[in-house]
């Protein structure tokens, strides 16, 4: 049962990939679905297991991995609540997107492969989420990196595409040498790089001191800020956040399962995983909770003038990926699974529905060409619309009703309040959650007014013809759809989407509706300590989450306040005054440039690290690699050993005389070697 | 009057009398019973291969340490033995691969296994030679069919050119070989390997020239460069199943000849000829490395690896007494290769035409994929790469280099092994990339495809085959 949740994808993306050829595109397609269905159906019923304590967390060991001296590593399914939320998380959503991209990628040539690469991808990351140890963690990290490589860069003769894949990769590797870093500190200074080895020495090591050099660093925060940096990189913080809106290159149920629900909350489930170390490391914890607080401010601030609709909710995806860690760093684990846990599916939901819109536009994705949509896509609409309320917290404040995002973030908020009144980073972490909610509502309502109310400005652009440089991108990819567009000028009229594709969306917005309400008490409510079952122990009695239950009932209102300024003023602006707002868009100032350009990061890394490592490189190639490497090495020893065959091949004259001459010049060379050797 | 042997002495040397004998007798019934056929003769000699390794096996295995016979001109021991069953079965290969290429050239003459018969004698006098006498004997007795195997295909210009070549240097190689044999008897007053031993002294200015000159001789038996001058043109020129019979055994015997005269006559004088046999081994290895290079002919490019991996046996040489495992593990493998690569070239024909040219072979794995799998492997393994018989052989040989601190010559040889892969896999290029040029004629004989499992065989196969072989280094 353990093994079948990560090696039923696995298997699907070895038939998807490799037998495509032999049981058609139709065949592969099938099989990873069925196969994701399979790893889905068990992965609940690990969970419910584990839920009704049927079951107890357990450890699987599949296979010995590495054994060398005290290092060992296994490869292993770890079963706790903690895996068993993420299995159910990430098989639930991949088997949608799954089924979903049957109507997305319909027209796809590639599809078959697609098909693998996301099963591959939901292998990978159930290894992450399964580790026993570090090491089969950080291969499941590498691998849904891979994963996440292949697919933005699936549509590989788009040039935006592979740049974007490669921008992807390499911001990661960045994370990747902290998260590699930390586990070498892990084993140094425990010994093991398994979990429970690791986290039942903890006391006893809580003073180690890390001196190299001229550096004297307290061991524990060491590692935990280095785990701390890899998290940053996959789950798109702040300073490391720029692949993440880049990578919405890649088809939208990419998008939706990799880049919202699952792979970028590797990082989130990693700082859980090592609640142990973050307990006592609380230099790390206040760092997670800053940069988690500034992430949500700063990714949510630049979602309020995005224009692209995936982009608004890449950012937003930041945006909530900052509320995770502020709720990890302030101690309550608890609320940053939850929001973990709520997120999938409301962020899934947001993501695919922006896939059907675009899929309906053909392709279009940029909301200014949009507008008025709502009466060609219905469904899209209903399900768009269930998935804003629950991203911007409606519910009604004091009770546990509410749309997910409602429950889910209060707790988060809250939790930071009670953090802070002991900790003041922490208050400034609650008012930037505070005014995060605020544009979380305003960007959210914007992207519903400008897609789906309003004039319609798609009919401009039908006019235009095929300008839209999106859109040329895309029949670059889809030569079927080119002729079909020129054939029937009219084809450009939205339409709904079909039924494989819209219903994922409303399992997916059943439960942005109900998995707050659902799993509030389990999660973070008053079963929580036999939910959990002491996997995030640390704190004890003065726990950061029975302070957050106690918070004042203007501290729970507050975020449904936010959010309720934040939808009126969208309506004011947005909803009253489109074309005023999109003259205003056009016209632009400093403050809007400077959201536009996402706060300039991508040309500040441009001048410092990309232009830099350009031109550092172009000097390694041409000077080290071609002018001395090559130069005196493979080129240079071809060219004499060419040089020299001629030579020995001119000696071979023919002649018989020469060759006696040959060897008579031998025998007076070596004799006289010889008998000066004696003489000696 | 004391008897010129004894009876022990005719039991020991059956192998040699069987030889001698099955030859003679092939030459009698060649004369008087004409209708006797090609492949009959070959059988005939066959059989006496097989009495002569039998013999010699047993006696080898009977012994509980050396023998010699015929007042200590002759020796017999395991190791021995072994060398010389290789030599026969080595022979015994090459005799069979050689009947379709004489009947299609029309050369299918009794007196080509006469000859066989009789160089084959002289390896194996060669192998048990245990004073100068004998090895001069075993030389002689190897050399004069050779020249005439080379000239067999009497009239092709090239075929005579390359038996006179082979004539009139073999006979220069051969006077140097006895003048430093005579040196050596004047100066030490001893035949035999083990008399010598006893009065050679590295001080000697006589003896150290007489040993310079007998290494320069045997160094031209066996292809080693500066002396390898005749090796390029004598193999493009005979017929190709005589190159590969030069390729074969007459290497095997005139290396193991050369290490036992070393190791057993002049022990004292290991530091004064180990230098020189370096020389040879990295002249050897730098030739068939880069001489190879720019080579179009098949035959002459195989002629030009024969030289480099004559120069890697010369290493074990140079490491000393303890490396005669190692020697006789590397020749076997090597020998088997070339047997192996000789049998591709002999098996593939364009219209009747057997292939002279390196781009002959294009396209191969198309038309006939068990071949060019085959000879693919061969070449691999013959390149020196893992996991093929080859490699092992090499590593042994720099193994032995290393222990007897030779490692500038062991790096040596692997940085020219580098350079030497390169022809071995353009070989593999043209038969796997190219396109071809001809078609290929249907199969004679023998199936591509035995000689694709040969090439398994005879490549991954021996690793296992490597373990008495170093016990034998081990002691």
């Amino acid at each position: 049962m353990d093994a079948v949740v990560a090696f039923a994808p696995l298997a699907g993306a070895l038939i998807a990939g490799l037998l495509a050829r032999y049981i058609g595109k139709a065949g592969a397609m099938a099989a990873a679905t069925a196969l994701m269905g399979v790893a889905l159906a068990a992965a609940v019923s690990l969970f419910l297991g584990l839920y009704a304590g049927d079951a107890q967390a357990h450890t699987t060991i599949i296979a010995r991995w590495i054994e060398i001296g005290g290092f060992k590593a296994n490869w292993a399914i770890r079963v706790d609540m903690l895996s068993a939320i993420m299995m159910v998380v990430v098989t639930s959503v991949s088997f949608l997107v799954h089924v979903y991209s049957w109507g997305y990628m319909a027209e796809d040539a590639n599809k078959s492969r697609f098909f693998a690469y996301l099963s591959f991808f939901t292998f990978a990351m159930l290894m992450l989420v399964t580790a026993d140890d570090f090491l089969q963690m950080f291969f499941g990290w590498e691998g849904v990196g891979l994963a996440s490589y292949l697919l933005i860069g699936f549509w590989f003769d788009r040039k935006s595409a592979n740049s974007a894949a490669i921008k992807a990769f390499v911001v990661n590797r960045v994370g990747d040498v902290g998260f590699a870093l930390g586990i070498v500190g892990v084993f140094a200074l425990f010994g093991s790089i398994q979990f429970d080895a690791v986290f039942s020495q903890i006391e006893a090591v809580k003073e180690a001191r890390l001196v190299a050099g001229p550096l004297d660093l307290p061991y524990l925060e060491t590692i935990a800020v280095l785990l701390f940096i890899g998290a940053m990189g996959k789950s798109a913080q702040f300073f490391l956040h720029v692949w993440l809106p880049d990578a919405m290159e890649g088809p939208t149920p990419v998008s939706a399962l990799i880049h919202a629900a699952t792979m970028v909350t590797a990082g989130v489930f990693l700082v859980s995983r090592c609640a142990a170390i973050y307990d006592v490391a609380h230099g790390a914890a206040t760092l997670i909770l800053l940069v988690g607080a500034v992430t949500a401010f700063f990714a949510a601030s630049v979602g309020l003038v995005q224009n692209d609709i995936k982009r608004v909710i890449a950012y937003s995806t930041c945006s909530q990926l900052g509320y995770m860690f502020v709720a990890a760093g302030a101690g309550a684990y608890q609320a940053a699974m939850f929001h973990l846990f709520t997120h999938a599916f409301f962020k899934a939901l947001l993501f695919l529905g922006a896939g059907s819109v675009i899929h309906g536009m053909h392709h279009e994705q940029d909301m200014r060409r949009m507008g008025g949509l709502a009466r060609a896509l219905p469904v899209t609409y209903a399900m768009m619309l269930i998935g804003t309320l629950a991203i911007t917290g409606v519910g009604i404040p004091g009770t546990h009703i509410g749309f997910a995002g409602f429950l889910s973030k209060d707790a988060i908020l809250e939790s930071a309040y009670a953090r802070g009144l002991d900790l003041e980073i922490a208050q400034l972490a609650f008012w930037m959650g505070l005014l995060t909610a605020l544009f979380t509502a305003f960007y959210s309502w914007r992207l519903i007014f400008m897609t789906f109310h309003g004039p319609k400005y798609w009919r401009e652009a039908v006019a235009h013809g095929h300008d839209a440089p999106a859109h040329a991108a895309h029949d670059g990819a889809h030569p079927q759809a080119t002729t079909h567009d020129d054939d029937h000028g009219d084809a450009h009229v939205p339409h709904e989407s079909p039924i494989v594709m819209l219903a994922p969306l409303v399992l997916l917005a059943i439960g942005a509706v109900g998995a707050g309400m659902a799993f509030y008490e389990p999660f973070f409510g008053k079963e929580a300590e036999s939910f959990w079952h002491g996997i995030f122990a640390g704190h004890g009695e003065h726990s950061v989450l029975e302070a957050a239950h106690h918070a004042p009932l203007w501290v729970k209102s507050a975020p449904f306040a936010a959010g309720v300024i934040g939808l009126v003023l969208a309506i004011v602006t947005y909803g009253f005054n489109p074309r005023g707002m999109r003259a205003m868009g056009e016209k632009g100032g400093p403050m809007q440039a400077f959201l536009a350009h996402k706060w300039y990061f991508d040309e500040l890394y441009q001048a410092v690290f990309v232009r830099n490592a350009e031109r550092l490189g172009d000097w390694f190639s041409k000077r080290i690699d071609r002018g001395t490497i090559d130069r005196f090495g493979p080129d240079g020893w071809a060219l004499a050993s060419r040089l020299t065959g001629g030579w020995v091949s001119r000696l071979q004259s023919g002649f018989v005389y020469h060759y006696a001459f040959v060897m008579l010049i031998g025998v007076v060379g070596l004799g006289v070697f010889a008998l000066m050797s004696v003489g000696r | 009057m004391e008897a010129l042997f004894s009876r022990f002495d005719l039991v020991l040397g059956i192998p040699e009398i069987a030889l001698a004998a099955f030859a003679v007798a092939i030459v009698m019934v060649g004369v008087f019973q004409r209708r006797a056929s090609f492949g009959q003769m070959a059988g005939l000699l066959a059989f006496g291969f097989l009495i002569a390794g039998a013999a010699s096996l047993l006696h080898g295995f009977a012994a509980p340490d050396r023998w010699t016979a015929f007042n200590g001109f002759f020796a017999h021991d395991r190791e021995i033995a072994i060398v010389k069953a290789l030599i026969y079965l080595a022979s015994a290969a090459t005799l069979a691969m050689s009947m379709r290429f004489l009947q299609a050239v029309e050369r299918a003459q009794f007196e080509y296994v006469a000859l066989i018969g009789f160089a084959t004698l002289g390896m194996s006098v060669l192998a048990s030679a245990n004073s100068l006498l004998t090895v001069y004997l075993g030389v002689e007795l190897l050399s004069l069919p050779s020249y005439v195997l080379a000239a067999f295909h009497r009239d092709s210009a090239r075929g005579s050119e390359a038996g006179l070549k082979y004539f009139v240097l073999g006979a220069i190689a051969s006077g140097l070989l006895l003048y430093g044999m005579s040196l050596i008897y004047g100066f030490s007053g001893a035949l035999g390997f083990a008399e010598i031993a006893a009065r050679a002294s590295s001080g000697d200015v006589g003896i150290t020239f007489g040993l310079v000159l007998m290494i320069c001789g045997l160094a031209f038996k066996v292809s080693a460069a500066p002396f390898h001058m005749w090796t390029p043109d004598v193999y493009e020129g005979a017929p190709t199943p005589v190159t590969a019979f030069f390729a074969a055994a007459p290497k095997f015997a005139g290396m193991f000849i050369f290490a036992r005269l070393m190791f057993e006559a002049f022990p004292s004088m290991i530091e004064g000829w180990r230098p020189i046999i370096a020389i040879l081994a990295i002249a050897s290895m730098a030739v068939g490395a880069f001489g190879a290079l720019l080579q179009s002919n098949v035959k002459r490019l195989m002629a030009y690896s024969s030289i480099g991996n004559i120069g890697y046996g010369l290493i074990a040489i140079a490491a000393g007494p303890e490396a005669m495992g190692a020697l006789i593990a590397y020749l076997a493998i090597y020998v088997t290769t070339t047997i192996g690569i000789f049998g591709g070239l002999l098996a593939l024909r364009h219209q009747g035409a057997y292939l002279e040219r390196i781009e002959d072979l294009s396209g191969l794995i198309g038309q006939r994929a068990g071949m060019a799998y085959g000879l693919g492997f061969l070449l691999f393994s013959v390149a020196g790469i893992p996991p093929f018989a080859g490699f092992w052989g090499k590593l042994l040989v720099f193994q032995a280099g290393v222990r007897a601190d030779l490692v500038w010559l062991a790096v040596a040889g692997i940085l020219l092994s580098v350079v030497a892969a390169f022809y071995y896999l353009r070989l593999i290029k043209v038969m796997v990339m190219d396109k071809a040029q001809a078609r290929f004629d249907t199969p004679l004989g023998i199936p591509s495809w035995t000689l694709a499992i040969a090439a398994l065989m005879v490549s991954v196969g021996y690793i296992p085959l490597l373990a008495p072989f170093l016990r034998l280094v081990g002691g």
